[in-house]
């Protein structure tokens, strides 16, 4: 901030610059927050209560009207007194060149009411206090828990600078280069898991370290000429974590099934974090205008990410773990390949085309390899025919299409469409899927004071052949198991490869009365379906209304509503089976849920500028007496309700309804002192309530299997004022 | 409907592919050309046209100006050496000095930039200088095949709001007016408070993936700033490694980490094996009368932790 705010100085008092018109603008406040909230400030960073400065400035020089100079710089930042800040600064030479470089730093609160404890929160290894009991392999035996509990909060910053410089030269040619760095810092959380089957396993919320960076590169240089463009172009990424694994003490008690040593106090569990890996693609690109109605452009884009981070041990305690790994790292590739050609032609003036053509694909080259594991740090490690294959999904996609607009007069359009699209997988239990998808509009604006738009669309997914237990055969060692095995329900059909019908119907209707008002609606409706007779999901509906009006009587005078509506409603069914024969046929053990999640959003604001031309008394206030005035509304609702129907096998119960609400009243005022100096008064009532069943009365310990950090669903109420002074010279 | 009656892809694709160039030779064999206006040049520079377009005008434009096109020492600006002023982008414009209409009004420019003009008069003089500056995706891209001319988004008189990073989303919501109700739910990115802009995500002038995202796929586009889940992993997840969009929601969710659907029972729309993942989960697993892990917590994330992948070598489960 003092670094900000200095250079911020140093650029004003060297600013003048002949042929150039400078201009300057600051703003200083203060903020008071009358409680705080680490919800309200999940973004910002203003979860304390208190006074916060209230910093922004913006300085620019540009060529003065009638000078032959072409260079300007510009250097402005925002919000410099939160945790929310933004730096950027500029410098070009118009048509030649221009260098730019910013800065970001963004916050994410999640919540600082939880606890946990665990000690050595920030480092790799979690142990507990001195104190801690655990008579049995269940949290209630966990008898000195409520003793050894420590705050815990999620919260993370990412800071990411970048700079960019693009050169125009040698009269067409480009060059453009990108270089970004991203640091995510803080505490994000992790769940621990010992335990040697879903039976016995015992888990723990961990409170773990974030410590992430990413490079990323971008340069390309192109042709630029009236009827053509190519170049090429290389993408970098390469991400690194600061660490490597968590590990954790185990803080549940003696489990029977567990391996000796496996429970507290000796047990550990150990995971791996997410692993450093590159991704780097070159790009060739061209777009050819063929005739002046005509135009191809073509990409070609050939990437490959890697992975070879070092493996961790099978177990964090080698006596489980006598067989070595296959390798010592993945040695993880995948080539990616990206063609795209379309072509845009007018061959009638009343007519546009455009066709497409895509490829896409990810072929995973990572080396496949027998694994034998040690279940959740609990068990022995499985024999080899009891180990895992790795399955390194490639998929490729392969789209062909068209889009047409055909104009009618009175200002009406006719738009169709048709796409084909081929998705190929491996290691799953689809091979190859097709959709065909139609498309059609109308879209008139004959009436002056009226338009109206209707799109309709039609996809269907035919899949060749669902084989439910090819993923189960694909990672065993082959011989190892029966091949009518299977993992998930013969039953179940995945939505994402499952045959399905999707439909669309969107409508959108202005009215313009006359000059000062506007009214509109718009409805959408999408329905995915699929077969009704398989389990999984079984249909999903959203339902979409809207409503939209302004009324801007004067110049200085705008009115706006709004309402919206979306709900979205899924139907899926299950079987409830055990290792048992009968229960996987069973329909007394089936079940059916049907989601619906409701969101309901209303809005009205009202903008009144320069009101001191119509009300003489804000003349008396000293200043020239302009005043802009900004009041706005917003009530945001969501409503989930999750309803459960079971077979005469099951009991079950309908969840209790989820909701959060959320209104912002916002009230700002800017009075004018005299040209180029204002005072901003702002003042924000936020209100926030949400209900989760998944948090709401949920301790620590009321999950006899899960330590949880027992923080509750956010709600809060705050009030924020500022005031301000902006200064432009 | 079960098809088209040729099967193969490939013949498909050359049928689409003929197609598209039959498309292309029709346009060369009847090559209308943009309607471009046609008229007398005014040629009588910038003072001319501010004799009457002055700051005291009823239709003032002069703070063109003052803006990036008012750079009279690049010889590509519409003010440059050997340029046409105001004539650069409103075209020839004699008739709309010396001519009268009727009503006594004048006839507007050649290009006046109307409501009722068509999208691509209006986009001529932006893309004659501006198409390769724009990305070569322009031509079919859904901003353009949807006839939203550049001046709907761009102010040029002025200070262009959909440039700046403090007013760009309200100009994008304006038409995407649903998305801006997405921005208001419980779980979204940081955009209401600032630190994100659409055009972070989306190329509004074109580009080659769905939603006119800056990279070529959806996944590409959220490992720019989620590099952490692109893997490859030793044991891979496959709707993750498929579609980002298979589970989040990126405008907005009422569900945690920007989820489509509420979980345990998103993840049981894929998982269905014996005992728990297919246990129905219901009220019962709720307090007071239960205390389910499938529920309560994280749910399946009570375990299943690295659910976008996992690199140790026993986390098959995704629990590692």
């Amino acid at each position: 901030m003092k670094r900000s705010l200095t250079l911020v100085a140093l650029l004003a008092a060297g600013s003048a610059q002949a042929d150039s018109v400078v201009e300057r603008e600051i703003e200083l406040g203060l903020g008071y927050l009358d409680e705080g909230s680490f919800r309200y400030g999940k973004y910002t960073g203003l979860v304390d209560d208190g006074f916060e400065v209230i910093a922004n400035f913006r300085f620019l020089s540009r060529p003065a009207w009638g000078s032959d100079t072409t260079t300007h710089w510009r250097f402005e930042g925002h919000r410099l007194g939160f945790d929310a800040r933004r730096l950027e600064a500029e410098w070009g030479d118009q048509g030649r060149q221009r260098l730019r470089a910013d800065f970001q730093e963004t916050p994410r609160n999640l919540f600082n009411d939880g606890v946990s404890p665990f000690l050595g929160v920030g480092s790799t290894r979690l142990l507990l206090p001195a104190g801690w009991e655990a008579t049995d392999a269940t949290t209630g035996g966990m008898t000195t828990l409520n003793e050894n509990l420590f705050d815990v909060s999620q919260r993370t910053r990412r800071r990411e600078g970048s700079l960019d410089y693009r050169l125009h030269f040698a009269g067409a040619w480009r060059l453009d280069t990108t270089f970004r760095r991203q640091l995510k810092e803080g505490r994000g959380e992790l769940a621990g898991t010992i335990g040697t089957n879903g039976g016995n396993s015992r888990a723990a919320l961990l409170p773990a370290s974030v410590d992430y960076e990413t490079d990323t590169f971008d340069v390309s240089l192109t042709r630029e000429g009236t009827d053509h463009t190519f170049g090429v172009a290389w993408h970098g990424s390469f991400f690194r974590n600061g660490d490597r694994d968590l590990t954790w003490q185990n803080p549940f008690g003696v489990q029977p099934q567990w391996q000796p040593g496996a429970a507290f106090p000796d047990g550990f569990g150990q995971l791996a974090a997410l692993p450093d890996n590159d991704f780097q693609q070159f790009r060739l690109f061209g777009q050819l205008a063929l005739t002046p109605t005509t135009r191809a452009s073509l990409d070609l884009a050939m990437g490959r990410m890697r992975q070879d981070q070092r493996f961790l041990p099978y177990s964090v305690d080698p006596a489980l773990a006598p067989e070595p790994l296959p390798r010592t790292d993945l040695n993880g590739r995948v080539d990616t390949t990206l063609a795209h050609l379309r072509v845009t032609s007018r061959p009638l003036p009343r007519l546009s085309l455009v066709g497409r053509l895509r490829h896409e694909e990810r072929d995973n080259r990572t080396p496949r390899d027998v694994y034998q594991p040690v279940s959740g740090d609990a068990g022995l490690q499985t024999s080899f025919e009891g180990g895992r294959i790795n399955r390194p999904y490639s998929l490729t996609r392969r789209e062909v299409g068209f889009d047409g607009a055909w104009r009618l007069p009175e200002r009406t359009r006719l738009t169709f469409g048709y796409e084909n699209r081929l998705r190929q997988r491996d290691f799953s239990e689809v091979n190859s899927a097709r959709e065909h998808v139609f498309r059609a509009g109308v879209s008139t604006q004959r009436f002056a004071y009226a338009s109206l738009g209707i799109d309709v669309s039609h996809e269907q997914r035919d899949v060749n052949r669902y084989i439910g237990n090819r993923p189960l055969l694909a990672t065993r060692v082959p011989g190892s198991v029966d091949p009518e095995a299977f993992e998930n329900h013969p039953n179940l059909r995945r939505y994402y490869l499952a045959d399905r019908d999707r439909d669309r119907v969107q409508v959108r209707a202005d009215l313009y009365p006359d000059d000062r008002w506007h009214l509109g609606a718009a409805f959408a409706w999408n329905r995915d379906d699929y077969a009704d007779d398989r389990f999984g999901l079984n249909e999903s509906t959203l339902r979409s209304w809207m409503f939209d009006g302004g009324f801007v009587p004067r110049d200085d005078v705008r009115l706006s509503v709004f309402y919206h509506h979306d709900r979205y409603s899924a139907e899926q069914s299950g079987r409830s089976f055990t290792a048992a024969p009968p229960t996987v046929t069973d329909p007394d053990r089936n079940w059916f849920v049907d989601t619906r999640d409701t969101h309901e959003t209303w809005g009205v604001s009202l903008d009144l500028e320069d009101l001191g031309a119509r009300f003489e008394a804000l003349r008396g206030l000293g200043g020239n007496g302009e005043l802009d005035l900004r009041v706005s509304y917003t009530d945001s609702r969501s409503r989930g309700r999750v309803d459960v129907e079971a077979g005469p096998a099951l009991a079950a119960e309908n969840l209790p309804p989820l909701s959060t609400r959320f209104r912002v009243l916002a009230l700002e005022g800017t009075y004018r002192l005299a040209a180029g100096s204002e005072i901003r008064l702002a003042y924000e009532h936020e209100r926030y309530r949400s209900r989760d069943f998944a948090l709401d009365d949920v301790a620590p310990d009321s999950v006899p299997q899960v330590l949880l950090f027992g923080e509750a669903s956010p709600r809060y109420t705050v009030n924020w004022f500022t005031v301000s002074y902006r200064y432009r010279f | 409907m079960r098809g088209l009656p040729v099967r193969g892809y490939r013949a498909q694709a050359w049928i689409w592919l003929v197609g598209c160039w039959l498309a292309l030779a029709a346009g060369v064999a009847w090559a209308y050309p943009d309607p471009m206006p046609e008229g007398e040049w005014l040629d009588r520079g910038t003072e001319g046209c501010l004799m009457c377009h002055g700051p005291d005008s009823q239709w003032p434009g002069h703070r063109v100006l003052d803006t990036v096109h008012g750079v009279r020492g690049n010889d590509h600006s519409p003010f440059g050496a050997g340029q046409k002023a105001c004539e650069s982008c409103h075209g020839p414009s004699e008739a709309h000095v010396r001519e009268q209409l009727p009503d006594g009004s004048r006839p507007p420019t050649a290009i006046a930039f109307t409501a009722n003009e068509p999208a691509a008069l209006k986009d001529g003089p932006c893309l004659a200088c501006h198409l390769a500056d724009t990305g070569h995706h322009w031509h079919g891209g859904a901003h353009q095949f949807d006839e939203v001319a550049c001046t709907d988004c761009h102010r040029v008189h002025g200070p262009d709001p959909v440039t700046s990073r403090l007013t760009e989303v309200e100009v994008c919501t304006d038409c995407h007016r649903r998305t801006r109700s997405e921005f208001l739910r419980a779980s979204t990115h940081p955009v209401r408070s600032g630190s994100m802009v659409c055009t972070d995500c989306h190329a509004p002038h074109g580009s080659l993936s769905v939603g006119e995202l800056h990279r070529g796929t959806l996944n590409e586009s959220c490992y720019d700033c989620h590099a952490e889940y692109r893997g490859p992993f030793l044991w891979e997840h496959a709707p993750v490694a498929e579609d980002c969009s298979s589970c989040h929601e990126p405008h907005g969710s009422s569900h945690r980490s920007l989820l489509a659907r509420r979980s345990p029972w998103m993840c049981q729309e894929c998982h269905l094996s014996q005992f728990h993942p297919s246990a129905v989960e219901s009220g019962l697993g709720v307090p007071p009368q239960g205390a389910s892990r499938q529920i309560l917590g994280r749910d399946c994330l009570n375990c299943h932790t690295q659910v976008h992948g996992s690199n140790h070598p026993s986390g098959a489960g995704l629990i590692r």
